[in-house]
């Protein structure tokens, strides 16, 4: 598969997903600030304002990448939000909370926490990971090899031709 | 390799999104109706207050008297399994999750002004509590919670039993 067309796929997928899961949250601050006491890991003091900023965040970071805009931005915030609810939801597997995840509806019941959870989770952050590779490594790789080429060709409309076999050079590499 | 300018864009962004993300949910919940308070007391006793102000907790001493003198009806508000492996000697099992099915059966018989302690297990359980406010708001008057309920009366070696009774067998404590 074209990697541009699995890079556009990710950011989708998973702007759509944290769109989505802001949102129950947006509307019932109070019952997202009791799932997240419930975690038993935020002092009392922090406990509002991270159930009022937190989901702000996801659906900010998450229209970002939707859209394709401040992508370094957006990308690095949501895996780090996602890097932080793996290791809160494995933390508390593991300590054996029983409680709710908390991750697409602020109820008790329709949402309890899983070794399920925790994959999902991990899964998407394999999904960020790759947003994360891609615009950190890769596209600046293609953007310099592209302005290399497009410099050697002054006015040349071949420059974009030659990034492309750059980058299935590079893929062909870097597998 | 990764690159320096990407990274130095990402922590304007990153410096952006969160300040734009903080200033969103601030306003927003300034302005809408139901916001919550910034920062709130989530200590236990805190946490026991209702809505008008009043501590609900009762102590283990009061909880124990209570149930030796026959006054007090006990509600186990965790789950069906839970309350099968082991729960109160004459406890009605009314999970805060299922209240809709649960509710008469397990109240039917009491009047507003029956003493009722209502329990689930751990510290930060707020099952409990949560049940407590909803039998306030049903007509309850005298309606208290045993913080940590069930692991407190085993650790004591307080009376248990096990088995699932219908709620409407459930003795009164």
């Amino acid at each position: 598969m074209n990697m541009k067309v699995l890079y556009h796929a990710s950011r989708l997928m998973l702007g759509g997903i944290f769109i989505y899961a802001s949102i129950h949250k947006i509307i019932y601050p109070a019952s997202f600030a009791d799932a997240v006491f419930n975690y038993q890991i935020l002092p009392g003091a922090l406990i509002n304002l991270t159930a009022l900023i937190l989901p702000w965040l996801e659906l900010v970071a998450g229209i970002l990448l939707v859209l394709d805009v401040w992508m370094p931005g957006a990308v690095t915030i949501v895996t780090g939000l996602l890097l932080a609810f793996s290791c809160a939801l494995a933390f508390n597997m593991v300590r054996g909370l029983d409680i709710a995840c908390g991750c697409f509806t602020t109820s008790s019941t329709e949402d309890e926490m899983t070794v399920l959870t925790v994959l999902r989770d991990s899964s998407l952050l394999v999904v960020s990971l790759f947003l994360m590779y891609w615009t950190f490594i890769r596209e600046p790789q293609q953007a310099l090899a592209g302005d290399i080429i497009t410099d050697r060709n002054p006015g040349s409309d071949k420059g974009e031709v030659f990034e492309d076999r750059i980058s299935e050079k590079s893929r062909e590499e870097n597998p | 390799m990764i690159s320096t300018t990407v990274c130095n864009r990402s922590v304007r962004q990153v410096s952006a999104i969160v300040v734009i993300s903080i200033l969103l949910a601030l306003s927003v919940n300034a302005l809408r109706p139901g916001g919550i308070p910034l920062v709130k007391d989530w200590s236990v006793k805190a946490r026991m207050v209702d809505e008008s102000g009043l501590d609900m907790g009762i102590s283990l001493d009061d909880s124990v008297r209570a149930f030796e003198d026959g006054h007090a009806v006990f509600l186990d508000a965790r789950s069906l399994s839970e309350y099968a492996q082991g729960h109160i000697k004459g406890a009605r099992l009314l999970p805060f999750e299922e209240l809709d099915e649960y509710v008469i059966d397990a109240t039917a018989d009491l009047s507003p002004e029956a003493l009722i302690i209502t329990y689930c297990d751990g510290e930060a359980c707020m099952l409990s509590h949560d049940l407590a406010l909803y039998l306030k708001d049903f007509g309850f008057e005298r309606v208290y919670v045993l913080t940590n309920g069930w692991s407190l009366w085993v650790d004591n070696g307080l009376p248990v039993e096990q088995g699932s009774t219908l709620p409407q067998e459930g003795g009164q404590g």
